[in-house]
């Protein structure tokens, strides 16, 4: 139930068209309400005036030839003139058929005085008792004029509003009588109810094809709007050729020529970027090759002569040792420079293994123990007893964890080193923190910019081309992953590495904290 | 170290300096500068070891190294001045036992090249079995049943490891080690190449190998026979 209910919630936001037609119909349905509550109105005041017109006009007509009857009656006893009664009864007051317009009761009246006594009489199933005694009081009160009342009665088992007129007949010797006509509403009762059903399923007709109208109008005016979405879509989703159609001149033909002049000039500028795109790769690609072969002569006719340096002067000697080491900063810088234009140029691809990441901790600090044995720092790594698996590539994720661990001893003044690993549900992190300088606030957004050094006065002692953190950062990226760095003055600094366990999943959280200070 | 040496490489300059660097070696070395007649050169010379440079006048290097590993399982090392994870798989793919990175440094060049001429020593006599396939070791001959299956000496080494320690898992950089001679990570990628191409001369159906088989998230091993 709630189930369904959300179902149409959604529904009727997402859709314009339901909005629209179920607006459109319940306007309508109130619109078509209130004109049949007026129209039914006035058709039942109608047949009440007229019925009453009639009838009243009916019973002053009867009554005044039941009084000519009596009074050219000649009737003195109780007998005859209960007879002569009856008689006018039967043959002038009581109409015809088995379902009579009207009923009559005759009634001795509440102010006769007489001694004599008639029988009460009636023409139907109706008596006195479906008169009020207010109207018998009003009747006797003013016997000259015709009373009338709106009641109810129950005919044949069902309550009809009925109309009763209630006049005085003087009956010879017997004093003053009541006649009362009642006139049953069924006719009209019936009238209206089959002109309310009418106007129920006329306005309900009459709803629905309001309805039916907006429907057809909003789809004409919805679809082109919902083939725009649509299209934008395929658009967003890479297909640059889709168009939509646009014919004739009206609104929605403006709609879809502006819309597809826009998709156009996308087109064309996106092309015009993967083609710069694809140019800035072939130079990367060209660069490389060009500058890697003389370079790699260099390196071979350096070594050649680096490696015969004790036959030589001490000057020329210290001069091959000189270009060697320069020769080896070199390569690096290139390697470095080469790495960042393909992340530049969107060239960088990810080869994806599941790879437990103590193993390439493991290597790295094993590759970097001459580098902290010469810093005096110790690396302690802090691994957890299960697998850290991610699915990632395991060569640049190596080239992360160096980066971190070499920055760590380099920039951690002999301090120790900690390497944490932490496996959360579906991340892992690495986090490799430094008791050395730290980092000043604002520091360290800094570190991953390319050729930033924490100190410009402070002597280069190892190299380091200055791309290390930012290759690094790319690296992670390309993982979908997070690098980040936090650092105090004189406490020291932390690096994290968060990577997602499966290739290509979004990241919500590390499983370690940045911070010292901070709870996961 | 003895051996015949072919360098193909259209830079004179690095040519010539690969000369000197492997002539103090103690090996002979012969230069072709381009493609196209490094086919008919490397059938004149029959050299035991061919350096191949990936970019090429005339026919580019991986035709090449294609064209001599269709009549020749011997040793080729590419020269590749890229890094890209697809270069250098589409280098192996075609036939390459290994690459280096330009640029390099001599050693790790004369290191590649010695692992690779290394198979000069003969072997002990050896017979072993892996699957259903039998291994002359000392014969350099894999066979299942009559029929003779064709192995460069590379793949026939990478099968001869796995042979040889059926029980055992054998890690990407072990198998590095033992099979090319030199542990480096950044290399793992050539075993993954190698034994895909091993599979598809030795496994009945490569898609669902048999022989050599993948410990997922470890390395391989042989499979039962």
């Amino acid at each position: 139930m709630r189930d369904a209910l959300a179902h149409l919630g959604r529904r009727w936001r997402q859709s314009l068209q339901l909005r629209v037609v179920t607006t459109t119909m319940l306007l309508g349905l109130l619109v078509v309400s209130a004109l049949g509550g007026v129209l039914y109105q006035q058709i039942a005041r109608g047949l009440e005036s007229d019925k009453v017109d009639t009838s009243q006009s009916e019973a002053l007509a009867l009554t005044a030839q039941a009084q000519a009857t009596w009074d050219a009656s000649t009737a003195t006893s109780v007998d005859a003139l209960d007879l002569a009664a009856f008689d006018i009864m039967r043959r002038i007051l009581t109409a015809p058929g088995s379902n009579p317009s009207r009923y009559v009761v005759m009634s001795r009246s509440v102010a006769n005085e007489s001694d004599i006594f008639l029988a009460s009489l009636r023409s139907g199933a109706l008596d006195i008792s479906e008169v009020s005694p207010e109207l018998q009081a009003a009747v006797a009160a003013s016997p000259g004029r015709q009373q009338t009342q709106m009641s109810e009665v129950t005919l044949g088992g069902e309550n009809l509003p009925a109309f009763i007129i209630g006049s005085v007949v003087e009956v010879p010797n017997a004093g003053p009588y009541d006649l009362y006509f009642i006139y049953p509403l069924g006719q009209e009762v019936a009238t209206m109810d089959l002109i309310t059903n009418s106007f129920v399923i006329a306005g309900l007709t009459l709803t629905l094809l309001v309805g039916a109208v907006a429907w057809v109008v909003t789809r004409q005016v919805v679809a082109p709007v919902r083939r725009a979405g649509e299209v934008a879509q395929r658009l967003s989703a890479g297909k640059l050729n889709e168009r939509m159609p646009s014919r004739g001149e009206d609104d929605l033909a403006v709609l879809a020529t502006s819309f597809n002049a826009m998709a156009d000039s996308l087109q064309s500028q996106i092309r015009q970027l993967e083609g710069l795109s694809a140019v800035q790769q072939r130079f990367v690609s060209d660069v490389s090759h060009e500058l890697r072969t003389p370079l790699t002569t260099i390196r071979m006719a350096v070594d050649v002569i680096h490696d015969s340096r004790t036959g030589f002067d001490p000057s020329v000697a210290r001069s091959a040792e000189l270009l060697a080491g320069e020769l080896d900063r070199f390569e690096e810088l290139l390697a470095d420079l080469l790495e960042i234009s393909r992340f530049d140029a969107g060239a960088a691809a990810l080869d994806v293994e599941t790879v437990d990441l103590r193993s390439p901790l493991l290597r790295v600090v094993e590759a970097t123990r001459p580098l902290a044995d010469r810093r005096g720092s110790v690396v302690t790594l802090h691994l957890p007893d299960e697998p850290a698996e991610a699915e990632v590539d395991e060569r640049r994720v190596e080239r992360i964890l160096r980066n971190l661990v070499v920055n760590a001893i380099e920039h951690g003044e002999g301090r120790p080193v900690d390497i944490h690993v932490g496996i959360g549900s579906d991340a892992v992190a690495v986090v490799v923190e430094d008791h050395g300088v730290g980092l000043r606030p604002g520091e360290a957004a800094n570190v991953f910019t390319r050729f930033w050094r924490a100190d410009p006065a402070r002597a280069r002692t190892t190299g380091g081309t200055g791309l290390g953190l930012s290759i690094s950062l790319e690296d992670a990226r390309l993982h979908h992953g997070w690098l980040q760095a936090w650092g105090e003055r004189g406490v020291g600094s932390r690096f994290r590495l968060t990577l997602p366990q499966r290739a290509g999943a979004t990241l919500h959280g590390s499983p370690l904290p940045l911070s010292p200070n901070e709870e996961t | 170290m003895k051996g015949r040496v072919l360098v193909v490489d259209d830079d004179l300059a690095l040519a010539e300096m690969l000369g000197i660097v492997l002539r103090n070696e103690g090996l002979e070395v012969h230069h072709v500068a381009d493609g196209s007649s490094a086919i008919g050169a490397f059938r004149e010379y029959r050299p035991d070891l061919v350096l191949l440079d990936v970019m090429l006048p005339g026919i580019d290097g991986l035709e090449v190294c294609r064209q001599i590993r269709a009549e020749s399982g011997v040793p080729i090392v590419m020269l590749t001045a890229r890094t890209d994870t697809v270069d250098v798989v589409v280098g192996l793919e075609s036939g390459a036992d290994d690459y280096v990175v330009k640029p390099f440094k001599p050693q790790e060049l004369i290191a590649r090249v010695r692992a690779r001429l290394r198979r000069g020593d003969e072997p002990e006599p050896e017979r072993l079995t892996i699957g259903d396939l039998a291994i002359d070791v000392a014969g350099h001959s894999v066979t299942r049943g009559d029929e003779r299956l064709s192995l460069t000496p590379l793949e026939f080494d990478l099968l001869v490891a796995l042979a040889r320690k059926p029980w055992q898992v054998f890690t990407r950089e072990v198998l590095l080690e033992q099979v090319w001679g030199y542990r480096h990570a950044g290399y793992t990628r050539l075993v993954n190449v190698h034994v895909q191409r091993l599979r598809s001369k030795i496994e009945h159906d490569p898609e669902r190998p048999e022989i050599v088989v993948t410990v997922r998230g470890v390395g391989y091993k042989a499979g039962q026979a």
